[in-house]
């Protein structure tokens, strides 16, 4: 590490360690960061141009120092989280009802880490792994997934039944977690190939990503792919999406505002009931499933979350 | 010059708060019939309260007074508090009851103004009420809201219904006197003047001494303490030491008619007068208690927290929280505002933060954060 880095990596690490920050996710630790650097710059460039930084250096430059060790911090921090989510937390043993053995569940595992490390590096890639890696955090899946279970109602019906899934109430929590993982990978193939305000790809885009994943991740099973992959399609044009591809959809957005642990205001609603309640009104544009959104909403106002 | 301010606001806190024990105890004292010793401390404490608050609002006002400011500090800066819970106190209660208890003994009064005798003390006594004003002081100080308009709302309609009961009770209490109402002070004063005339008609009829008709009279009358003819006890209730131990100079009226002298016992209508003022206390006390238990939560409920989640969320681009609208509020309305908020705005505002690319939103980082770099 040269002295320019280990200056930026410094300075990175106290901003890192305010206190504000400390019930954010890393991702969300990072847009905050980035926010502070851009909505300050004129203040900071006077400090952080002077000699004890990066001395005569214009301000575009020092930024792209920051955010490049930024980025590095974050994503050790990334790396860890998701490598204990992919081979701790997570259980692929849903794997074996699609044919897959131990092995290659495993395999297929490994190169899915490989693969969302990948998305990490676009800008969309790292906004939607952001969602979904706080959903995870959040334990949007388990809790709603369990409260889908004893209502034995819409979400339930469309899981088993339409989308007939044939597993337990834990198997298809974790295949949730793991579409969670991998739906941001559909930006490793092209960048910005979706609507820009809402984030929704196309069906022709969805089926070339699908058939680019197939070759480059074999063991992946057709269901966790679709569901993936059709994740970012408006069920407001494409009434196939997957069930499991519908909730990931919404728990990836939902996640993306969320804050673990983020003390409520007084008088407020919750953030999950927050979220709910406001994208039961958007549903049609962000092409997400109504009556899905309403049942979670219910929970959640059940649920106190 | 900060830190002595600071510390000046903090001893008069402290003040206010040991001045409502006292006047609680002194009111208690009476009631219960304490010894006048315990009950004269009461009596110098109140003295020593009410001269530090007169030098605290003299002190406030000459210096607001020399920055050109002493209306806005006495209409605005609550000015008029400190004036009514000083000045009026130390004039009409404490520096009496002091001054009296420096001249050792009750005034001499002519039977005539037996009655004026009673009403000046209840007067005096009725002028305590002014210290609980004082409760405002201590109010207006307690940080127990973070919203500044909750905190001047409640203050407010605090100040407004306390001073409106202090100060009617204060008005009717003195213009009662001169309105001939029935009060106690009347017709003990209508009792003492039958029972002086009765006592020196009869004393002119013969017969009985003078010494057998005091006793008949003390034994029918309890109140009767002592009866003097040209300076000779003719009948004593209590001998001195008990006299000293039970009474004050305010516990007893004494009158003089021709050669005769007459003390009778008035703690009774003392005590009656402390029943009223325990009373006032008690009303203010609660009334302070449940605005700020009762009615601060319900303001801040149904005003300041909804304010709050909205300003929060017009001003944070990342704050997307709902604002809860309980339902039976849900005409109200900061909640018919709240629910627009809630539908519309949000509404749109998920809409526009979640577009790609879109510029960097607030940050949760401050500069302040990391001043020590900055300089």
């Amino acid at each position: 590490m040269n002295n320019e880095e280990e200056k930026a990596t410094l300075f990175i690490s106290r901003l890192l360690s305010n206190p504000s920050l400390n019930y954010l996710s890393p991702l969300q630790k990072e847009d905050q960061i980035v926010s502070f650097l851009e909505l300050n710059s004129e203040q900071l460039y006077a400090t952080l141009s002077s000699p004890a930084f990066f001395p005569g250096k214009p301000w575009p430059e020092i930024i792209s120092i920051l955010e490049t060790r930024l980025r590095s911090v974050i994503n050790s921090m990334v790396d860890e989280g998701l490598k204990r989510f992919l081979f701790e937390k997570i259980d692929f043993s849903f794997l074996s009802g699609y044919g897959k053995s131990p092995g290659q569940s495993e395999m297929l595992i490994k190169s899915m880490y490989t693969f969302i490390l990948k998305s990490l590096k676009t800008f969309d890639g790292r906004k939607d792994f952001g969602g979904s890696y706080n959903a995870l955090l959040c334990k949007l899946p388990s809790r709603y997934i369990n409260a889908v279970f004893g209502a034995q109602s819409y979400i339930h019906f469309e899981l088993t039944k339409v989308q007939r899934l044939k597993m337990s109430k834990e198997e298809i929590t974790n295949m949730i977690r793991a579409t969670l993982l991998l739906r941001p990978v559909v930006h490793i193939y092209s960048e910005s190939v979706h609507d820009r305000s809402t984030g929704l790809i196309t069906k022709q885009y969805s089926d070339k990503v699908k058939a680019s994943i197939k070759k480059d991740l074999p063991l992946v099973p057709e269901v966790l792919l679709s569901s993936a992959v059709d994740s970012n399609l408006s069920f407001e044009k494409y009434k196939f999406i997957p069930t499991t591809g519908r909730l990931t959809s919404i728990f990836n957005n939902m996640a993306r505002t969320i804050r673990p642990n983020m003390k409520i205001d007084r008088g407020a609603s919750s953030p999950e009931k927050s979220w709910l309640s406001v994208g039961r009104r958007n549903y049609k544009y962000y092409g997400w499933d109504i009556k899905m959104l309403d049942e979670l909403y219910r929970f959640s106002l059940e649920n106190g979350w | 010059m900060e830190k002595l301010k600071n510390f000046f606001e903090s001893f008069i806190v402290i003040a206010i708060l040991l001045v409502l024990v006292q006047t609680f105890l002194e009111d208690f004292a009476v009631l219960a019939g304490w010894n006048w010793d315990i009950r004269r401390n009461f009596i110098i404490t109140g003295f020593i309260f009410d001269s530090l608050f007169t030098i605290e609002f003299l002190v406030r006002y000459f210096s607001a007074l020399g920055k050109g400011q002493a209306g806005k500090y006495f209409l605005e800066g609550r000015g008029w508090i400190d004036f009514l819970a000083s000045i009026p106190l130390l004039l009409l209660n404490s520096g009496p009851a002091f001054l009296s208890l420096l001249m050792g003994g009750g005034v001499v009064f002519g039977l005539g103004s037996m009655l004026n005798i009673l009403k000046i003390v209840k007067a005096i006594r009725i002028a305590r009420v002014l210290r609980l004003l004082r409760i405002l002081k201590i109010f207006r100080r307690i940080k127990y809201t973070g919203s500044v308009m909750a905190q001047r709302h409640i203050t407010k309609i605090n100040t407004i219904s306390i001073t409106a009961f202090v100060t009617t009770l204060f008005i009717f209490t003195l213009a009662g006197g001169y309105l001939s109402l029935p009060n106690p002070e009347s017709t003990a004063a209508e009792r003492y003047a039958n029972e002086i005339n009765t006592f020196i008609g009869l004393s002119n009829v013969g017969g009985i001494s003078a010494e057998e008709q005091a006793a008949v009279f003390g034994a029918f009358d309890k109140d009767l303490l002592i009866v003097k003819d040209k300076g000779q006890t003719l009948f004593s209730r209590f001998d001195n030491p008990t006299y000293s131990l039970l009474f004050g100079p305010g516990d007893f009226a004494y009158f003089e008619k021709g050669s005769w002298s007459f003390f009778f016992d008035i703690r009774k209508l003392l005590r009656i007068q402390s029943v009223y003022n325990l009373l006032f206390f008690l009303v203010v006390i609660v009334l302070v208690l449940s605005y700020l238990v009762y009615y601060s939560p319900h303001f801040a409920l149904t005003v300041t927290d909804p304010v709050h989640v909205m300003r929060r969320g017009f001003s944070d681009s990342s704050y997307n929280l709902e604002v809860e609208i309980p339902e039976k509020y849900r005409d109200d309305d900061i909640y018919v505002l709240a629910d627009l908020y809630n539908k519309e705005y949000l509404t749109l505002k998920q809409r526009s933060s979640a577009e790609r690319g879109a510029g960097p939103t607030m940050s949760d980082l401050s500069l302040d954060d990391i001043q020590d770099l900055l300089e």
